[in-house]
């Protein structure tokens, strides 16, 4: 039986859990309120529960130097509501992440957006405009550490992830299974569309997952390693450049 | 991971068999025992069971019993699966009309991953068709094997467990205090079932004296939060001895185990959190999870049989995947201290526990084996009848457990009273409806020496009243009014305290006082001493028994910082390293260093540090020698009265003996 989503690989490549920065101390306080009273509140690093149940006027007397962003509890209600009906976990993020809209309570250097999380940089760019440029349906496999790594094969329809899970190789000759190409190949050729193989480090991978822009970094990579595109394409070479340089 | 012979071996390891390909599934299970692993457990959600067309999971009970290994088969839905909706076939689950509504009349969703839902109404009956259907299938596999293979059976437990019912709660209530707020359905379906029910319960005879009409006050709307409360309990026992009864009616001699299975990542308190966490990319509520897992553990279910194990689940998709390694360790231990000596345990997906450190695995492993075999007891030192066990319970629960925490259980029935062995002290809740037989219970548990305190409330039937007084005419009392009035019965070798109901059930100012006055009494009378006290409350402190009679005492620090703090003692004792033991395996006994004796100590616990110590000269025997002796005292003489009325005829104990001789 092969899983048409494997959540946990997916989870484990896309949502990456994030290194915590010695400054994180000082990152924006998220709140959900119910009027103006507290009813739930996060910070990266932070315990600040205690302030539940306190109002936003109590906190920002004394935390006013810090970004706080809040959400209206019954909007917050009325977005996960809409999202428990969408088909995916990522569908349903996605959803939250564009549609809640949140209200400054206290707004300092940060600027609009730079505290959201950034969506990973593969998950983006196959739903940006780059999907009027490839195929309609096309396949995308992530093997890190030549498969001694995590793996997952993704199926990408108009720019959406279709579907994801890690690949059933055990029909493939296993001395072909050292070889990227022979593996994009026979991909290519069970799931009958074409794939686009990533060979990465898990190192490189996790690196770039952080980053809000990693695109001039897997320029460089990609330009002084071919083989980490398999089959090597200009086109898709020539796109990570554009996006490298220009950020579109 | 041995399996033990005095409780089940604590740490359970979840293998999706529906996850793992059939040509791997075998290279799988051949790695896990490999790595010692003799036990496992398994959901099985609904929609692979129903499309389960290649037998997957004969094939997975097939692998796992021809490697001996143990399968746990949890068969009940519950949350925080790694399937989509849980495993709920998604057709029943995205009705509007099947979906459970909490107390502010909004559904309950549950954002985990792989798909934020909303729980179904377990009253719901399209639900309970298709579950009934499940559990019958499931029956038909068990009793297909029992007569194909029957060894396969050999290595299978399923499981059942209480479902969703703890977390039908507002996330609104939630999100001050864990449990708050009301817990129930409030869904058209259970409305219906609840009407129902309260019609049925009220019609009992007891509840019509002195007069038919006096049911109309049961039914009084003003009753309708107590009634709520004792009506969701029943459902939940119903559901629980109903599902017993479906996978039982084939496969008639398999053996079913009970848990009482809580997701933390998945109770509504977290809900917004949760949320913010998908919009900000944060990391879990490291502090609100480790406070669940106190709230969950300070409540005690009940089985078809007997207590239900209390296992906590740790998901590897939900909050618990984004904190730090030392913060995983520290919950995980918490979670095993907690549950593990009284038959529960934890939940953990093996890629989870087996991406944990091995030095942090071979300590865990050591200190799981201790609670299997009994050698660290947690004893409850009292008991809290509610009527609800997932519903608030204002101040009194709430002090109450600041000043006995851990060593309090909140039980809803009295079957799990009486089968508990050392509690001195029984506290019934003020919302709890007293019946004949329940005060004729309660007095019998007091007269062995224990002490139960009872509300003087208005939910005493007229029986229940006429009872108490009858008893209460016979007996010495005390009036006292401290702010909170109470009156102190001596009952047998044991004692009885009537309190009045304060007038609110949160209490702040003079009144909370007053109640901390009632409480500090109640404990003072039921001789229940805590072993120790912390200079520093922001530590948390688990006080175990040793099988030898020594106290060994687990310091918890979940905070990310150093935290000194000071031990203090009632009598000079001597402590010492118990970590020392579980690292070299050996008894605590052996040659470590101990301190000189003393009544206070200074202590550092490191961040989400967890601190072991073994204390020595607290004599608890002598305590515990005192309490016993009372207690066979009571249970000679209930055996003697027992004995004489089916020997004597004629013989009428209510008349009392002196009749029968003159």
């Amino acid at each position: 039986m092969e899983l048409s989503y494997d959540w946990k690989n997916f989870q484990s490549l896309f949502y990456i859990k994030r290194t915590l920065s010695s400054t994180a101390t000082f990152g924006p306080i998220y709140l959900v309120t119910d009027g103006r009273m507290i009813v739930s509140v996060l910070s990266e690093g932070e315990d600040l529960n205690d302030w539940i149940g306190s109002t936003t006027d109590e906190m920002v007397a004394e935390l006013g130097h810090r970004e706080v962003i809040q959400f209206d509890r019954e909007k917050v209600d009325e977005w996960m509501d809409h999202a428990s009906g969408l088909e995916h976990f990522y569908d349903q993020i996605q959803y939250l992440r564009n549609d809640s809209q949140p209200q400054w309570v206290t707004k300092n250097k940060l600027k609009q957006n730079s505290f959201w999380m950034h969506e990973h940089f593969l998950l983006f760019a196959v739903r940006s405009w780059w999907s009027q440029l490839v195929p309609s349906t096309y396949g995308i496999y992530i093997r890190l550490d030549e498969g001694r790594g995590l793996s997952l094969f993704l199926i990408v329809q108009r720019g959406r992830v279709q579907s994801f899970h890690v690949p059933d190789l055990s029909s493939m000759i296993p001395d072909r299974r050292k070889y990227p190409s022979d593996i994009v190949k026979y991909l290519s050729g069970h799931y009958l569309v074409p794939v686009q193989g990533l060979f990465l480090s898990t190192k490189e991978w996790f690196e770039w997952s952080e980053m809000a822009h990693p695109w001039p970094k897997i320029a460089a990579a990609v330009h002084s390693q071919h083989n980490k595109l398999v089959p090597f394409n200009w086109g898709l070479a020539f796109l990570i450049a554009t996006r490298s340089y220009f950020g579109i | 991971m041995v399996r033990g012979n005095v409780n089940l071996y604590p740490i359970l390891l979840l293998v999706n068999y529906w996850e793992i390909r059939p040509s791997l599934l075998g290279a799988k299970l051949d790695e896990l025992a490999g790595r010692g692993v003799t036990q496992l457990a398994a959901f099985v959600p609904w929609q692979a069971a129903e499309s389960d067309i290649s037998h997957a999971l004969t094939r997975f009970l097939d692998a796992v019993a021809s490697r001996k290994l143990r399968v746990y088969l949890i068969l009940s839905p519950e949350v925080g699966v790694h399937f989509p909706y849980s495993g709920l076939p998604k057709d029943l689950i995205l009705k509007q009309e099947n979906r459970a509504q909490h107390s502010h009349q909004g559904k309950v969703t549950i954002n985990l991953p792989p798909h934020a839902y909303s729980l179904p109404s377990l009253f719901s009956p399209e639900f309970n068709k298709r579950y009934s259907s499940f559990l019958g299938r499931m029956d038909s596999v068990f009793s297909d094997l029992a007569k194909s293979q029957p060894h396969l059976l050999n290595y299978v437990t399923p499981v059942l467990s209480g479902s969703f019912w703890k977390y039908y709660r507002s996330a609104l209530s939630a999100s001050s205090s864990a449990f708050g707020g009301l817990c129930g359905d409030y869904s058209i379906h259970a409305a219906l079932a609840y009407r129902q029910r309260v019609e049925q319960f009220f019609c009992q005879r007891e509840f019509m004296d002195p007069n038919p009409s006096a049911v109309n006050r049961w039914k009084n709307r003003s009753f309708e939060e107590i009634n709520r409360k004792w009506f969701y309990q029943q459902s939940e026992d119903v559901f629980r001895s109903r599902s017993l009864h479906m996978i039982q009616k084939k496969s008639v001699g398999l053996k079913i185990s009970e848990f009482e299975i809580y997701t933390p990542e998945a109770d509504p308190s977290v809900t917004y959190s949760n949320f913010l966490q998908m919009i900000s990319g944060g990391h879990a509520d490291f502090s609100k999870l480790s406070s669940l897992v106190e709230d969950f553990t300070s409540r005690s279910s009940l089985a078809s049989q007997s207590a239900a194990c209390s296992f906590i689940h740790w998901t590897s998709m939900g909050g618990f995947r984004m904190l730090s390694e030392s913060e995983k360790q520290f919950l995980i231990l918490k979670s095993l201290l907690l549950v593990g000596s009284q038959g529960g345990g934890i939940l953990i997906d093996e890629a989870e526990w087996f991406g944990l450190s091995s030095s942090f695995r071979s300590r865990a492993d050591l200190l799981a084996r201790s609670l299997m075999e009994g050698e660290l007891q947690l004893k409850n030192q009292a008991l809290y009848l509610a009527p609800h066990l997932w519903s608030s319970y204002g101040t009194l629960w709430e002090e109450l457990r600041a000043k006995v925490n851990p060593t309090l259980k909140m039980v809803s029935s009295m079957d799990l009273v009486l089968r508990e062995k050392f509690s001195q002290l029984l506290i019934v809740d003020p919302a709890y409806i007293l019946t004949k037989e329940l005060i004729q219970k309660l007095t019998a548990w007091a007269k062995a020496g224990r002490v139960v305190v009872i509300p003087r409330s208005q939910l005493y039937s007229q029986a229940a009243r006429i009872e108490l007084e009858n008893i209460l005419l016979q007996t010495k009392r005390i009036e006292v009014d401290l702010g909170l009035t109470y009156r102190l019965h001596s009952l047998g070798e044991g004692k009885l305290v009537v309190y009045d109901v304060p007038e609110s059930a949160f209490l702040t100012g003079e009144p909370l006082v007053s109640c901390q006055n009632f409480l500090n009494t109640i404990l003072s009378i039921s001789e229940i001493e805590t072993y120790c006290k912390l200079s520093n409350n922001g530590l948390f402190m688990i006080p175990f028994e040793k099988k030898r009679g020594d106290l060994a005492i687990f310091v918890l620090n979940g905070t990310k910082t150093h935290v000194p703090s000071d031990i203090i003692f009632s009598t000079p004792v001597q402590i010492s390293d118990l970590g020392l033991a579980f690292l070299d395996g050996v008894s605590a006994s052996g040659s470590e260093e101990k301190v000189l004796p003393a009544n206070r100590f200074s202590l550092e616990v490191p961040p989400y540090g967890v601190l072991p110590l073994t204390v020595e000269g607290l004599h608890l025997s002598e305590h515990y020698e005192k309490q016993l002796a009372a207690l066979s005292s009571e249970v000679t003489r209930q055996n003697a009265l027992g004995a004489a009325t089916s020997e004597l005829t004629g013989l009428n104990l209510e008349e009392g003996c002196e009749g029968v001789w003159n």
